[in-house]
């Protein structure tokens, strides 16, 4: 069993590491409340968790974990096989791509196509919810670090920047309590003020999190919650999956 | 048994068979009263770790300029888990209920015993 910390190695290193010992293996990797287990076998990446997230996708997300601890064990079996590519070379290419661009969240050369055009979807996507529920206060599509990704708010609101980091601060440690309990996976989580209804989901299949706030006293609660599950499965729709982005991938070699 | 616990007998009696826990807690999540159908359900732990939900979900509130918080409803895979402020906000309640529950009439529930819980609170 070995142990460090990735502020002496990035995830990249480890992988490596792994891969080049050919041996069946088990990699736990902690970023504050969140945990992803990646297995190994033959030199390769074979299967990979993150809460009920499983597959490529994970790879995607944790790849931006700069903090946290790691646990390395050799000879334990993967429960699972939902990966089958050679994973230390397509983990370094994505992470090599990211300066290219399909990677939402790289800009290092300003957005490209298809990030713009992820982009322009959300854009769309959360100005069609505004369209559809009265009250409407504002919206973001954010990801795990509770960086915005896409957000549109009623003219005059301001703490648009504020909400993204708010509200995944916020569902996180409901779904670390949740988690704790034994309780199930967190699906979604409405908090009601004296003026708003905030509703946050975690966008299936994908790493990111849909919040909408409502004045109260405009919507029905029924109607949000319905708009609401139609919404974020269209967000769901138009994020960027494992295929997808491995053929932008495709594309940029 | 005394006016709190006799007020979460009857939550329960009323939420039916889709009941499993409920409990007063103050903020510094201790709780002062719970009823649970099973002695395993670990109403302490809950109550603690919603404490500091409410408290976070109270500060997001201020920022946001939203206005008090009223009350905050995770639902999970498994359990509707209802958590409101009583009274001046020093103690909250906690509900948690199956996915067969009907959160409309819960809520109904709630609204019409916190008055009386907050009430039966001992000072």
């Amino acid at each position: 069993m070995y142990q460090g910390n990735l502020c002496n190695v990035t995830i990249i290193d480890v992988i490596d590491y792994i891969c080049r010992k050919q041996q069946p293996a088990r990699l736990i990797i902690e970023h504050g409340a969140r945990q992803a287990h990646l297995f190994f076998n033959s030199g390769k990446i074979v299967h990979a968790t993150l809460g009920d997230i499983q597959g490529m996708v994970v790879i995607y997300a944790i790849q931006r974990w700069k903090q946290g601890k790691f646990t390395l064990a050799f000879n334990v079996e993967p429960p699972a096989r939902t990966i089958n590519q050679d994973g230390a070379s397509l983990f370094a290419k994505i992470s090599a791509s990211q300066a290219t661009g399909p990677v939402i969240n790289a800009n290092v050369n300003g957005p490209t196509k298809e990030e713009t055009m992820v982009h322009k979807s959300l854009k769309e996507i959360l100005v069609g919810l505004q369209s559809e529920l009265p009250g409407f206060i504002a919206a973001a599509v954010v990801d795990n670090d509770g960086v915005n990704i896409a957000y549109h708010a009623r003219p005059g609101w301001t703490s648009v920047e504020k909400i993204g980091a708010q509200l995944v601060l916020f569902i996180k440690l409901v779904e670390t309590s949740v988690a704790k309990l034994g309780a199930g996976m967190v699906e979604d989580n409405l908090i009601t003020t004296e003026d708003v209804y905030l509703l946050i989901w975690s966008v299936p299949e994908t790493p990111y999190f849909l919040g909408i706030a409502v004045d109260r006293h405009e919507t029905l609660l029924g109607h949000l919650r319905l708009i609401g599950r139609v919404y974020v499965r269209r967000v769901a729709d138009v994020m960027p999956r494992p295929e997808m982005r491995k053929e932008l991938y495709e594309q940029t070699v | 048994m005394n006016k709190l616990s006799e007020l979460l007998y009857q939550v329960r009696q009323e939420l039916g068979p889709s009941f499993i826990s409920t409990s007063i807690v103050d903020m510094d999540g201790m709780a002062i009263a719970e009823n649970s159908v099973s002695p395993k359900f670990d109403a302490t732990a809950l109550s603690a770790r919603f404490a500091m939900v409410m408290k976070l979900g109270s500060k997001i509130s201020r920022q946001l300029s939203f206005g008090a918080l009223d009350d905050n409803l995770v639902v999970t895979s498994r359990v509707f888990i209802l958590s409101r402020f009583l009274g001046d906000g020093a103690y909250y309640w906690n509900v948690v209920l199956t996915k067969e529950a009907t959160i409309g009439f819960a809520q109904i529930v709630m609204n019409e015993y916190a008055d009386k819980l907050w009430t039966a609170i001992p000072r």
